[in-house]
């Protein structure tokens, strides 16, 4: 392993890349969701596509 | 690709005829790799392994002890499959430099086929960058130009095969990471549907998202690799049900929605290019769109950052310092998203396949041009496309990243070059693990404009 080193703090440019990227996100993230609360179906469960059609 | 290249089909053709032995493909790759090495296509690549493997190939097949249609034909590996032969990197610093004794599920099926592994190649820096120029061995070059990227994270398989260095190659898409190269290179590329292929053995980025997959030279190539790929591991619980893959023939009327308007921005170029292609395909085209297609973006950013980050927890306080600047931001954004952005983010991704799934009118291939624009130059930052100007990192995704929150399989084909001489690329998204007709339909589209 190269460079190891514990204890880094982050420099005044990443912590404002952090800021910048949580921002980016949340504001894409603050949309209305309506009730949908089933994990991503596809994914988790193979074979339910298209069982309302 | 590259005119002049041979296929894995065509290679296989010419070690069953003798016109090539194992021996002899192995020696030409490594002088093409030597000859190409400003390419940076790979991290390490050993002349002695990949001979011996050959010329044990060559040994099983005059005693007519062949393993496998691809018996002695060289696949190149992205570094974060792990290989007992050589070291796995991730092209990151934070990594050790010894082989981790362990092939990855899809490498011991390989391997078990007699291929010949061929190197292990450059990718972004834990496969979490889109233009492979954040790697500690350095950025790779598009063989088309070399100042402009391959695009990422495979980057380094895209060059090898763009180049006629291997016929294919192996890669891993979490956000368009095999889709993104191949279209960038000119060559195909190959996102199974979520669950159809082990990722035992390919070091996570994000595990809801991720899938690996093949690079090559044409769909045959693809459906040759698949079946390698595709099937149960008892070691990948998401594959669990998964079927093994059998290539199919596809005869049928084609129904195609191609997607456009807002969110779905693409060059005047590129739409012409992807037009054109589905003009003269026999499919029924229709164009549609929905809405919020931004906002997937950022959900899909959501989940693969915090994933990113849970993963590389222990190894971002143990040892801070091995991660890229750039990429250790992202891990520290990633942790401190909370659990109801990250939730929210997953009920967006279950609206987007239920928009899919039920709310557009009934398709058999879903179509988006695989980049909304050419590959940007290793420097470039913004890119303008459509009356937007846009990060060139979020350009590279723009369309590819709709395929890992759904899950469906996708596939990306050459279509063209555009006036600069870079490569275009077509995506085609079919139903989820309906892999193999997604192919077969694929080949027939392309059938009616023919291979570029």
């Amino acid at each position: 392993m190269n460079k190891k080193e514990e204890n880094v703090p982050l420099t005044t440019e990443q912590k404002q890349e952090v800021a910048d990227i949580l921002e980016r996100i949340r504001a894409g993230l603050d949309i209305p969701v309506e009730s949908q609360f089933e994990e991503p179906a596809h994914v988790f469960k193979p074979g339910v596509f298209n069982v309302k059609k | 690709m590259l005119k002049n290249n041979k296929s894995l089909t065509e290679l296989s053709a010419a070690l069953a005829s003798g016109s090539e032995t194992s021996v002899s493909l192995t020696i030409k790759a490594l002088d093409k790799a030597e000859k190409l090495t400003y390419l940076n296509a790979f991290v390490v690549l050993d002349r002695e392994i990949s001979l011996a493997q050959a010329v044990a190939s060559d040994k099983r097949r005059s005693n007519g002890m062949l393993l496998s249609p691809i018996d002695g034909l060289p696949i190149a590996i992205k570094d974060n499959y792990l290989t007992k032969d050589y070291p796995t990197t991730a092209c990151s610093d934070a990594l050790p430099l010894e082989p981790s004794d362990k092939d990855a599920t899809i490498i011991a099926n390989l391997r078990a086929a007699g291929v010949v592994i061929f190197g292990k190649t450059n990718m972004d820096e834990w496969a979490f960058s889109p233009t492979n120029v954040n790697s500690n061995i350095g950025p790779t070059r598009n063989p088309y130009n070399p100042d402009h990227v391959t695009g990422g994270s495979s980057g380094g398989s895209a060059a090898a095969v763009a180049s006629g260095i291997v016929a294919a190659a192996l890669g891993s898409d979490t956000g368009g990471s095999i889709r993104m190269p191949a279209a960038a290179c000119g060559i195909y590329g190959f996102k199974p549907s979520y669950g159809r292929a082990s990722r035992h053995g390919v070091l996570p980025l994000s595990w809801t998202l991720d899938a690996p997959g093949p690079l090559a030279s044409s769909i045959e190539d693809i459906e040759l690799l698949l079946p390698y790929f595709l099937g149960e591991d008892s070691k990948d619980a998401s594959t669990f049900s998964s079927a093994n893959f059998k290539a199919e023939e596809y005869n049928e009327t084609i129904k195609i929605i191609h997607l456009t308007g807002e969110g779905l921005e693409r060059s005047d170029e590129i739409d012409t290019a992807v037009k054109k292609s589905l003009e003269a395909s026999s499919a029924t085209v229709t164009e549609a769109g929905f809405p919020y297609v931004d906002n997937y973006y950022e959900a899909w950013e959501a989940i693969i950052f915090s994933e990113a980050a849970s993963y590389h927890q222990p190894l971002l306080k143990s040892n801070p310092a091995g991660f890229s600047s750039g990429l250790r931001a992202k891990l520290e954004a990633g942790a401190q998203l909370s659990g109801l952005e990250v939730l929210h983010a997953q009920k967006l991704r279950s609206r987007l396949i239920r928009v899919f799934t039920n709310e557009l009118e009934d398709w058999d291939i879903i179509v988006t041009p695989t980049l909304p624009i050419t590959a940007p130059t290793q420097n470039e930052e913004v890119q303008k496309f459509g009356g937007k100007s846009v990060h060139a990192h979020k350009s590279m995704l723009w369309f590819c990243v709709l395929g890992n929150m759904t899950g469906f399989p996708c596939l990306t084909i050459p279509i063209g070059l555009s006036e600069a001489g870079l490569p275009i690329g077509m995506m085609l998204m079919g139903k989820p693990n309906e892999d193999e007709k997604l192919l077969a339909m694929a080949k027939e589209i392309e059938k009616s404009f023919g291979k570029y």
